[in-house]
């Protein structure tokens, strides 16, 4: 079975480059996660699959109240109505922000840190990581105690572990094996 | 982890240098999330620069092998139990392909596929590790084949015989010896200085078990890794146990070694790696095997190999100069009611330098190798022959063709001419010459006296019945009166006129004696 992510790209790819060449790359990007949302609701998901539910009606369901029927936005709701890849939403979204990060060379980047980060450690980690990922970064920061110390560094690809957990956890594989 | 049994001041031991060698850092590695689990196949998102081949670090220290690299996701094959993997756990690359431990430490030992000992006999305390994947040296490194390999079998030493570094493929239904003939050519290597290793795939622990005891009992066991992938391990192991037991060995070949490796067998190994590609959704060809299964033993057996000097004195630096290296490979493969023409045995029949065909009538007729000297060949060992077999060899192989050719009459003795009666006779005669037991390899003197002996008619007036007790009588006639002749020959190889000589006038005395 092909995996979602693989259905929603070809999705993602039309809506970023539709976006794109209107110069509305923002705009779609709010539709997107407001519809994302709405299709991640149980309960529209089980409208999703419901014959008696015209591709319309979805559309009108998924489709943000500030936006005309008409539409750019609307007809590529329609468009993936009528072939019934509403419940994709959630991965065209996430893969729709990939591809305008990568157009804006920007890199989304995680930081999961034993303590939280002041200002001045979130700009001077930032700017190490713009000189090693050559890219603008979005920092999106968490605290997580159980990392006891240090911080893990997730770039969605690259995974940078220096925290205390990662460390023990290497020492107790290099003495295992 | 194995079950070996230490005593705790080794545990220690081995924790402290574990310590020392262990380095602390940050660790930057690429990750991704197992998304199925099946059948030992995991489904991993994520890893975007995983390469083919590469190890992937699952939780609980298990491993996986990246096979199938797709757009969102990778294919991987976890060597070993997988249990214990649930879906959304982390999967880390490690960079590195599949290493085993290689040396002299492993001599004498058994191993799983990874290289961990499962003799119960401690740690290997090997100082390498090698990747199990290499490219086989290339054209430049190579030189040709022209030492023997004695396999201490009359009928493949004389008719058949295998060079150090041919690969020579060992082919026959189930329970016609071809296991029985490895075995004893690894025995037969005792003194010869050429290590061994025998690589076990899909076969029972029980016969394993055997396999490792008959090397012991006869003190083979020492110049021999033996690579274990019984069936009940995953397909994964039992498909890398091959690749892991040739990197054992190139260690002795790029060293300036002999080495001898026996894949027993390949067709097992072969429905392994089918099991694994249907999983990871291959498409299947014929018999249900993957495209590449062709590939999957020649890369294997290209290995085996002979190198030059310049090769091993490039490899080693300079510290090994003057010596070639070899490694010899005996695969076996087990066709199913002789059918040779299948898929997996044509392959190997054309990968390999030459191939031993043993069969199940001829076993059952006593003729034990079993070998059919008609069909068996080898298309290198001939230039490898020592000196006195290949001169005295001859006749063995014409004599045994013409038999062949006649044995339909055999059933008219009464009727045919004298010419055809004495080819029949000598036919006979040899065919009983070449049956040997097992665990008893003869050294090339005994070899060449035997065939000297059927070639100069000295067996022709026996009972076909007393050509075996006649041949051993000889061999301890020989060992008695002329022993330092016999270790001559063992050790020069050469044949000339005083040899002939001499085993002429000892068999005209031995023959007089009537002793047998």
């Amino acid at each position: 079975m092909a995996q979602a992510i693989t259905l929603a790209r070809p999705y993602a790819r039309a809506a970023f480059e539709l976006a794109h060449a209107a110069g509305s790359l923002d705009a779609w990007s709010h539709a997107l996660a407001f519809a994302a949302s709405v299709a991640g609701d149980v309960r529209v998901a089980r409208l999703g699959s419901d014959p008696r539910v015209l591709p319309a009606q979805l559309v009108a369901l998924h489709l943000p109240a500030d936006m005309a029927a008409d539409a750019p936005f609307a007809q590529f709701l329609g468009e993936m109505a009528e072939q019934r890849r509403l419940v994709l939403l959630p991965e065209v979204a996430e893969l729709y922000e990939a591809f305008k990060r990568e157009s804006e060379s920007q890199l989304l980047v995680k930081v999961t840190s034993a303590m939280a980060l002041d200002a001045a450690q979130a700009e001077q980690l930032k700017a190490s990581l713009k000189r090693r990922f050559k890219r603008e970064i979005a920092l999106e920061t968490r605290v997580d105690a159980t990392l006891l110390a240090g911080a893990v560094i997730d770039t969605g690809e690259q995974v940078i572990d220096g925290s205390a957990r990662g460390r023990l956890a290497q020492l107790a594989g290099a003495l295992s094996h | 982890m194995s079950s070996t049994t230490l005593n705790p001041s080794e545990i220690s031991e081995l924790i402290k240098s574990r310590i020392e060698q262990f380095k602390l850092g940050a660790e930057a590695r690429n990750e991704g999330t197992i998304i199925s689990v099946s059948d030992g196949i995991v489904r991993i998102h994520g890893l975007a620069d995983v390469m083919q081949g590469e190890m992937i670090e699952l939780p609980g220290s298990s491993f996986a092998l990246a096979l199938n690299l797709e757009r969102d996701s990778v294919g991987a094959v976890v060597l070993g139990e997988y249990q214990h993997l649930r879906e959304g756990d982390t999967a880390k690359t490690t960079g590195r392909i599949l290493e085993v431990p290689v040396g002299p430490e492993l001599l004498g030992r058994v191993v799983d596929a990874l290289g961990n000992p499962i003799d119960g006999k401690g740690p290997l305390g090997a100082k390498l590790n090698a990747a199990i994947e290499k490219v086989a040296p290339g054209v430049i490194w190579r030189k040709s084949v022209d030492q023997p390999l004695q396999t201490g079998y009359k009928s493949v030493d004389a008719m058949i015989p295998v060079g150090r570094g041919q690969r020579e493929l060992i082919i026959g239904d189930r329970q016609t010896g071809k296991t029985a003939l490895a075995i004893d050519a690894i025995i037969a290597q005792k003194d010869s200085g050429i290590k061994c290793i025998y690589v076990a795939i899909g076969q029972k622990r029980s016969s394993i078990a055997n396999v490792v005891r008959k090397l012991e009992a006869h003190g083979a066991l020492a110049h021999t890794i033996i690579v274990v992938a019984s069936a009940s391990e995953s397909a994964a192991l039992q498909y890398v146990a091959p690749y892991a037991g040739c990197a054992m060995g190139e260690y002795f070949r790029d060293r300036g070694q002999d080495a001898l490796i026996v894949y027993d067998d390949l067709s097992k190994q072969a429905v392994a790696y089918r099991q694994i590609s249907l999983l990871l959704k291959r498409p299947p060809g014929r018999e249900a095997y993957p495209g590449d299964v062709f590939y999957l033993h020649s890369r294997l057996l290209e290995r085996a190999s002979r190198v030059s000097e310049e090769y091993v004195e490039k490899f080693t630096n300079g510290e090994v100069k003057g010596k070639t290296g070899s490694l010899t490979a005996l695969p076996i493969i087990e066709t199913q009611g002789g059918d040779v023409s299948a898929f997996v045995p044509t392959n190997v029949i054309s990968i390999t330098d030459g191939q031993i065909f043993l069969e199940t009538d001829l076993f059952n007729a006593g003729i034990r190798p079993a070998v059919n000297a008609g069909i068996s060949v080898s298309r290198v060992g001939g230039a490898a022959q020592t000196k006195i077999v290949k001169k005295l060899s001859g006749g063995v192989k014409l004599a045994l063709a013409q038999f062949r050719e006649l044995a339909a009459f055999a059933q008219f003795a009464s009727d045919l001419d004298p010419a055809t009666r004495a080819q029949l006779d000598r036919g006979q005669r040899v065919t009983e010459l070449m049956k040997q037991a097992q665990y008893a390899p003869l050294s090339i003197a005994e070899l060449a006296l035997s065939v000297y002996a059927a070639e100069k008619g000295y067996l022709d007036d026996l009972a076909v019945n007393k050509v075996l007790p006649f041949e051993k009588g000889l061999h301890a006639f020989m060992h008695q009166n002329h022993a330092d002749l016999m270790q001559k020959i063992v050790a020069t190889g050469d044949w000339n006129n005083d040899i002939e000589a001499t085993f002429k006038a000892s068999l005209d005395e031995y023959k007089k004696t009537g002793s047998w």
